[in-house]
């Protein structure tokens, strides 16, 4: 015994020894098990903000979509989509599984309150929550979700919206109606500290939101915006929320359970684990008996751990970098893809700020030099590289071509021309890149830097993109020197423009052109300043106060010219997300791709019958 | 003794400031946590207007004195990532499933290490004892995130003996306990082994085989007690390394405890919850060693005159 008194850090850390023996005997106190059973599992995970969600898009006309005809206009209308019909109710089949478990990556924020964080905080909240508008999984047009018509005013300063009627919130608290939008509104508008995506949406360009009737409301806006069925779709963040709800518990109430008119309700969160919604008891007016009685969305950070869930059935559905799909599929697992390119992937060249008197701007940068020479070094950069082979091998043949940043075949603005001059300028031919650069006055190369270690939510192959680039370039002459940074390091250097000089793999999401060339291209409002000039800021000012449908094409297709004739960057590829599913559980699961949740619909997912 | 217990309270008090200090700062220099948290839309005129909100566009000295004041009211910060909680509520609720991992994990490095030490202690030199250095050398290299998923990929998906991940029964603590032992369980087996040889050396392990005892004997009740002191000893100083070492195992296992919060929070520029993490951590030691340096005193006059 004289021995032990002797060490005397035993006094210490064998009681301390014991009593941790005793807890692990006690099992703990900590959050509840998240255990479900076997054939569940799931967890969740979210995309990182801003990028980290794919969001959003506007097939079919801009914005200016609309899949239907329209009913008597209020005033001339850009847009006057109308109901359609009313699919008569599926029955839900006998799922073999109770609750159906999805793997995804933990979201950048984990809450009840949508106004707290980026859209994509928005896929942990979508089977609860409804927008006014819809969008077609397959054609991504807009249709009608709690909203049955919409219509812009002649001017384009005010749309007046016809609500659904007979819309229930969850747990018995009355049926949706004008003043849930009003509340809503002023929910995610005003706040100083929202983070929400379109919070300026909501706080500056919508002014007023006037209630009608019951089931009519008007937004008013500070400015025309023919896009703004695109903000009040689930490509937008409106999803509507409940002014009982605020009224009789406030905030604390919505942080405790989430009330909303989806086919789901909320049943519980374990925070760091988990959440699980229920089916709501009765039938839905939009999936009136969804095929699984429980959902659950399991976060796990690493990707293998979700691939292992999947296989072992304690997930039924799980988010997989495309390395990973290509396992799970071969252990049997299905694919399930969005209906449209969602996601659009480039390399930005940054310091490219030709706006007369920019200080920011830096000539003696070789790719940005003025006039024919930066041009001339910028298409070489593009003809090194094999667009193809990227797909192939880094995509799995998961991409499209994209040929002007932003710019789509379905969008507006579209230059068939484009299609025909590509191989001519941008097609792969590393021995005509040598000879442009050698024409611009750069015979064995430059050298140039590159942020290329950062991932973004969506597209786990950004480093990927940069290695292969940066290969393709030092083909040609051009020394790449890749400098790893995160992207929250990266993003105050494009954000303030210092830029110059450095390449980065970048993805975004599709969004009306207006919006997309806002943020990537515009002088004074923009946020990445990828490619600036005096024309394209003139362009894109006058596509803000047209409401002519023929003159904002011929002026989005002017943007698109000066893009596509300048080699703004490097476009790449339309990519589309997509999940593994086990196809014993699971029979089908559309969804578009484009929703600010990226992964919406989920309460549309088929089950395979037992 | 007072004179000495207040001058250790006042140095842990110096070595806490200290890292409030630098935990403060390299939160901050590790980037601001709007580029995270702000969609790619957002405008300066956004990040000037949420930075207000918060509070971000402060001096850092004035965000400092009121992070100090804020915590002496017991208040840590609020979270950015999960906003409707406050980052000590998080740290909080997630350390007894920490707690549960780091205990159970000691056990098991207790149950692997010290059999495998005594026997390479007695079979000295032969095939077992190298064996033994084997499993160790493998402990000690093998990265825990490696471990675990190989681990997940035999038990979970190819054996379907246990779940892949999550928090829930005992079977759930199994794999990731596994992972995050098995790094000490090198350190435990090789003191065992030395302190054993030590001990198997002295007089009266010689009497006591002379007197006829068993060797079974000798070996686990006679020596074992003896040898035991050492890695004893070391099972407190591991205990830490085993709260603050679970980084890496709770992310690959999805284990909901402080090290899968840090790793959440540090993604999401959650810097309130970083910070309280590293404090709450360094809490813990501080006031361990604390006791420790007390204890001595207590025991050891001397220490207090020191």
């Amino acid at each position: 015994m004289n021995h032990w008194f002797k060490k005397r850090r035993l006094l210490l850390f064998t009681p301390l020894f014991l009593i941790l023996a005793l807890v692990v005997a006690c099992g703990g106190t900590a959050a509840e098990p998240a255990t479900v059973p076997q054939e569940s599992g799931a967890t969740e995970a979210a995309p990182a903000a801003e990028s980290q969600s794919a969001t959003e898009a506007a097939p079919a006309a801009e914005s200016q979509s609309a899949t239907e005809p329209a009913p008597a206009p209020v005033s001339a209308a850009t847009a006057m989509p109308q109901p359609t019909a009313e699919a008569p109710p599926a029955m839900a089949v006998e799922a073999k599984v109770d609750r159906l478990r999805i793997a995804f990556t933990p979201p950048p924020a984990e809450t009840n309150l949508p106004w707290t964080g980026a859209r994509s905080l928005l896929t942990q909240l979508s089977p609860m929550i409804e927008t006014l508008l819809d969008i077609d999984p397959e054609t991504g047009a807009y249709i009608p979700m709690l909203a049955t018509r919409w219509e812009m005013a002649s001017d384009g300063k005010s749309w007046t919206v016809d609500l659904r009627e007979d819309v229930a919130f969850h747990f018995d608290t009355g049926t949706f109606s004008a003043e849930d939008v009003v509340h809503t509104r002023s929910i995610l508008g005003p706040q100083e500290g929202n983070l929400n995506t379109f919070r300026n949406v909501w706080a500056n360009t919508v002014e007023t939101v006037d209630v009608v009737d019951d089931h009519r409301v008007v937004f008013s806006l500070s400015k025309p915006d023919p896009n703004l069925d695109f903000f009040l779709s689930l490509s937008g963040d409106l999803a509507m929320l409940s002014k009982v709800q605020w009224d009789q518990e406030g905030q604390e109430g919505m942080e405790e359970r989430l009330i909303g008119t989806g086919p789901y309700q909320y049943l519980e969160r374990e925070v760091g684990q988990s959440i699980v919604y229920e089916r709501v008891p009765y039938e839905h007016w939009r999936v009136p008996t969804p095929d699984f009685r429980e959902m659950e969305q399991v976060f796990a950070p690493e990707s293998a751990t979700r691939l292992a869930m999947l296989l072992t059935k304690e997930a039924h559905m799980a988010e997989l970098p495309r390395d990973l799909l290509a396992q799970a599929q071969s252990e049997g697992m299905a694919i399930s893809q969005s209906g449209l390119g969602a996601i659009l992937t480039f390399m930005v060249l940054g310091g490219q700020y030709y706006t007369a008197g920019d200080e920011a701007y830096d000539p003696s940068v070789p790719y940005s030099a003025p006039g024919e020479e930066g041009r001339l070094i910028r298409q070489a950069m593009n003809k090194a590289i094999d667009r193809d082979e990227i797909n192939e091998f880094i995509f799995r043949e998961g991409g499209s071509p994209m040929l002007v940043h932003g710019y789509h075949p379905s969008l507006p603005g579209w230059n068939p021309e484009w299609e025909t001059r590509w191989d001519d300028e941008y097609g792969y031919d590393p021995e005509a890149a040598r000879e442009l650069l050698a024409q611009a006055g750069y015979p064995d190369g430059f050298d140039m830097k590159m942020f290329g270690a950062h991932t973004l939510p969506g597209v786990p192959e950004l480093p990927d993109i940069a290695e292969a680039v940066s290969i393709y370039w030092t083909e040609i002459g051009i020394d790449v020197e890749i400098v790893s940074l995160e992207f929250s390091a990266v993003r105050p250097l494009y954000r303030t423009k210092q830029f110059q000089g450095h390449a980065a793999p970048f993805r975004t999401v599709r969004r009306p052109i207006q919006e997309q060339v806002r943020i990537f291209n515009a002088t004074e409002a923009g946020v990445v300043h990828q490619y600036e000039s005096d024309s394209l800021q003139a362009n894109w000012e006058k596509l803000t106060e047209t409401l002519d449908a023929a003159e904002r094409d011929r002026l989005i297709r002017a943007i698109g010219d000066e893009k596509f004739d300048n080699f703004e960057g490097v476009p790449l590829l339309w990519i589309f997300f997509q999940l593994a599913i086990d196809p014993d559980v699971i029979a089908e699961y559309k969804f578009p791709g484009t929703a600010a949740s990226n992964f919406s619909h989920l309460e549309t997912i088929k089950a395979v019958p037992q | 003794m007072q004179r000495f217990i207040m001058v250790r309270a006042f140095h842990s008090l110096i070595a806490l400031v200290a890292i409030s200090v630098i935990v403060f700062g390299l939160a901050r220099i590790t980037g601001n946590p709007l580029d995270v948290l702000l969609p790619i839309e957002a405008t300066q005129e956004d990040f000037d207007r949420v930075q207000r909100a918060w509070g971000l566009d402060k001096p850092l000295p004035l965000q400092y004195f009121k992070y100090v004041s804020n915590i002496f009211q017991g208040n840590f910060g609020e979270s950015l990532k999960w906003q409707d909680k406050t980052a000590g509520e998080l740290v909080i609720s997630r350390f007894p499933a920490t707690l549960q991992l780091a205990s159970l994990a000691m056990i098991v490095s207790v149950v692997i290490a010290l059999p495998i030490g005594v026997i390479a202690a007695v079979k000295k030199d032969t095939g077992i004892d190298y064996a033994g250095k084997v499993v160790a050398l493998l402990g000690q290299s093998l990265p825990s995130f490696w471990l675990g998923i190989v681990l997940m990929w035999i038990f979970a998906v190819q054996l379907d003996l246990l779940p892949t991940s999550g928090k829930g029964g005992i079977s759930h603590m199994i794999l990731p306990a596994i992972t995050l032992g098995f790094f000490q369980v090198a350190a435990i087996m090789r003191l065992t082994r030395s302190s054993l040889l030590e001990v198997l050396d002295t007089e009266f392990v010689k009497l006591a085989r002379i007197k006829g005892v068993s060797e079974r004997k000798v070996i686990w009740k006679h020596c074992l007690r003896n040898a035991l002191i050492t890695p004893l000893t070391y099972f407190g100083l591991i205990l830490g390394s085993f709260l603050t070492g679970s980084v890496v195992t709770e992310t690959v296992f999805a284990w909901p405890g402080v090290g899968l919060l840090a790793i959440d929070a540090v993604r999401a520029r959650d810097f309130q919850v970083v910070q309280t993490v590293v404090l709450f951590f360094a809490t813990i030691y501080i006031f361990a060693n604390l006791l420790v340096d007390i204890t001595y005193a207590y025991l050891d006059p001397r220490i207090r005159y020191d």
